[in-house]
């Protein structure tokens, strides 16, 4: 794991140093044309996301009476909904939804789960016997079926997580940084969170395994360094690029897994447009009407950032992957949780 | 081995415990107060405090406990709070054989689209072949299920005017028509393959990649045997032991998968039971549920790790 995480090392290894940085990135990108693909599509969710008020066409929640159903036209591009609603409107504004629930789930479970595995790692004997045992529990939960279950639990108006919520802390129940709902994104991000946490908890520790018998650490030990100091100062560093490349892996999944419990109907509440929740209800009906684009549209996007994600991803770990680097395009291997996490869900 | 196997299940025992009490934990003690939200809206006192009875939520928790576990370890898992009030394992009964057909059939098919192309993929690698079957294995991994699933019953439809039979009558079991059995499952189970068909197919080569490397292939080659019995009998046998674990470790992502796929494509399965009992806040119902997937998922990994040791003769486990 710790050899996979340093990849800028390794690039300036294999490339002279003379060469301009603008060269490099040339060459690279000509190497791997469908990673250059996925970082487009990232960049574009990133931007879409961000300026979702500026570049989408229409309000994502106002309702046209005169314009239900309609077939994607020039002044429609993706069509109308149910509701008269601008279906290319609401894609983009689900990009910022799915974002936001994505970046706050990776933040808070990456954070946690950095945490959980740098303690637990360092500390060994007692505590980690005790964080481990209780990651084996979690993990033995199908993870749909667990974030079904949490998310029921927490997310339901009535529940006291959400209520501590909504009274303790200044989480806006209403709108917030451009989102709806947000106490309600918030929540379901947490639960994404606590999937995602475990999981890496896991693998973090596994490094720290490693990086814990290294001199160093002994020297620090030795010149009186306490043990918190060791862990943020000596041992941390060596798992960040690690920490990084584990919170862009789970990323789309995270996106994956919003959209999946929103098609559910146990995430984002109804009129809030999101990819997963406007493919069910209604939009499925009249799907099955023959009216396709409310549903078809919003799955795309949802396909085709997931895509962007896992082909910059396999071109990174071409990139990085020193055995496979020979030749161009050797191989996917099976890296640290690559594909079987992004279906995991 | 044998002491192996004792050990490894006897580790269950733990395992499961943890398992059931956390469970318990999720749904009793997290949302404050399950009946609130297993009452819902429009609640009144009185059908509040019945629920609170009935369901033994005004006694100590640690009896709560003991009461509901001692009840799945009988085979009694709960009833549901709906009008029809009928027993979960009534329910089970006839939902069991549809997911368990859905799995089975998602499996065969993921292993026969995902083991040919990823040993075709790794025996040509770097030629248009290679580059076509890795391009769609990670276009199938990207692909969500239930976009795929309404898209497939949308156009098919609009293009084909075909309709999945389940949409118009219930599950017909195979012995009594296979042809409208086979309909109603064949593109549900291909919606549930496809990505572990993908996963299988990356996993194929990789290590068919691997093992053809070996001085053993190399033998073969000299003897002169053909093409065909390399690879197909001799380099494939070991390259499989990987993508076997891997496929039992599936599992997990093929219960998660029923619940969504059941739900589009309108089988009435444990997956579709489980988010009916969810979205009408049927509690008592989920957790117990939620029990028997983990059970499930927990006895498959350790059937994987016993497989792989059986199949595997070099590891030898202490």
């Amino acid at each position: 794991m710790a050899r996979e995480a340093a990849v800028p090392l390794e690039l300036e290894e294999i490339r002279p140093p003379s060469m301009p940085v603008l060269r490099r990135v040339l060459l690279l990108s000509r190497q791997h044309p469908l990673g250059v693909f996925g970082l487009v599509v990232v960049l574009g969710l990133f931007f879409c996301g961000i300026f979702a008020d500026v570049v989408a066409p229409y309000d994502p929640q106002a309702i046209d009476q005169d314009a239900i159903l309609e077939a994607p036209s020039p002044s429609h591009p993706f069509g109308t909904d149910r509701l008269g609603r601008d279906v290319l409107s609401r894609t983009i504004f689900g990009a910022r939804i799915s974002l936001m629930i994505g970046v706050v789930s990776v933040g808070f479970g990456i954070v946690i789960g950095t945490f959980l595995g740098v303690v637990s790692g360092y500390s060994g004997k007692l505590v980690d016997t005790i964080i481990q045992r209780f990651v084996d529990m979690i993990l033995a939960f199908p993870p749909v079926v667990l974030l079904l279950a949490i998310i029921t639990v927490i997310g339901d108006d009535d529940s006291a997580f959400r209520k501590f919520l909504s009274n303790n802390t200044p989480l806006p129940e209403g709108s917030f940084l451009g989102v709806p709902v947000f106490l309600d994104i918030f929540v379901i991000s947490v639960g994404i969170g606590i999937a995602i946490a475990v999981g890496s908890a896991r693998i973090i520790r596994g490094a720290v395994l490693s990086i814990k018998e290294n001199v160093y650490i002994d020297a620090a030990r030795t010149l009186g360094a306490s043990d918190a100091r060791i862990m943020a100062h000596h041992i941390f560093p060596n798992v960040a690029a690690l920490v990084v490349i584990l919170a862009s892996i789970t990323l789309p999944i995270a996106i994956l897994a919003e959209a999946a419990i929103s098609f559910l109907g146990v995430g984002v509440p109804a009129p809030t447009p999101s990819w997963g929740g406007d493919l069910t209800g209604r939009n499925y009906q009249a799907a099955l009407e023959g009216h396709w684009w409310p549903a078809f549209f919003p799955g795309a996007a949802l396909s085709l950032v997931v895509l962007g994600f896992n082909m910059l991803g396999d071109a990174f770990r071409d990139i990085s992957d020193p055995r496979l680097r020979g030749g161009p395009g050797l191989g996917p291997s099976s890296g640290p949780g690559g594909s079987r996490g992004s279906r995991g869900l | 081995m044998r002491d192996y196997i004792i050990r490894r299940v006897f580790l269950l025992v733990p395992i499961m415990l943890g398992v059931s009490l956390l469970t318990f934990l999720i749904f009793r003690v997290i949302p404050g107060d399950a009946a609130v939200l297993t009452c819902g809206f429009g609640c009144t006192d009185e059908v509040l405090e019945a629920i609170r009875h009935e369901n033994g939520l005004d006694r100590p928790w640690y009896e709560q406990y003991g009461d509901w576990l001692w009840g799945v370890l009988r085979g009694d898992l709960g009833e549901s709070v709906s009008e029809s009030q009928l027993p979960v394992t009534t329910e089970l009964d006839r939902r069991l054989p549809i997911t368990g057909e859905l799995l089975i059939m998602t499996i065969i098919m993921s292993l026969i689209l995902g083991v040919p192309a990823g040993v075709l993929s790794a025996i040509r690698p770097n030629t248009p072949l290679d580059w076509l079957t890795r391009f769609t294995s990670v276009l199938w991994l990207s692909i969500p299920h239930f976009w795929l699933g309404i898209l497939i019953i949308t156009f098919g439809a609009l293009w084909f005017g075909w309709t999945p039979p389940q949409f118009g009558q219930s599950y017909v079991p195979f012995m009594d028509d296979p042809w409208i059995n086979m309909q109603q499952f064949f593109f549900p189970a291909l919606v549930l393959a496809v990505g572990i068909a993908a996963t299988i197919m990356r996993l194929t080569r990789s290590a068919m990649l691997e093992v053809m490397r070996n001085d053993y292939i190399r033998t073969a080659w000299s003897k002169g045997l053909r093409e065909r019995t390399v690879v197909w009998r001799h380099a494939l046998k070991n390259a499989l032991i990987p993508v076997i674990t891997v496929t039992g470790l599936q599992v997990g992502a093929l219960i998660g998968g029923s619940v969504i796929v059941e739900s589009v494509f309108n089988l009435n399965g444990v997956g579709k039971y489980v988010l009916e009992a969810i979205l009408r806040r049927d509690l008592f119902v989920v957790q117990s549920l939620t029990l028997i997937f983990a059970a499930v998922y927990v006895l498959s990994n350790l059937a994987v790790d016993l497989a792989y040791a059986w199949l595997d003769p070099r590891i030898r486990y202490a």
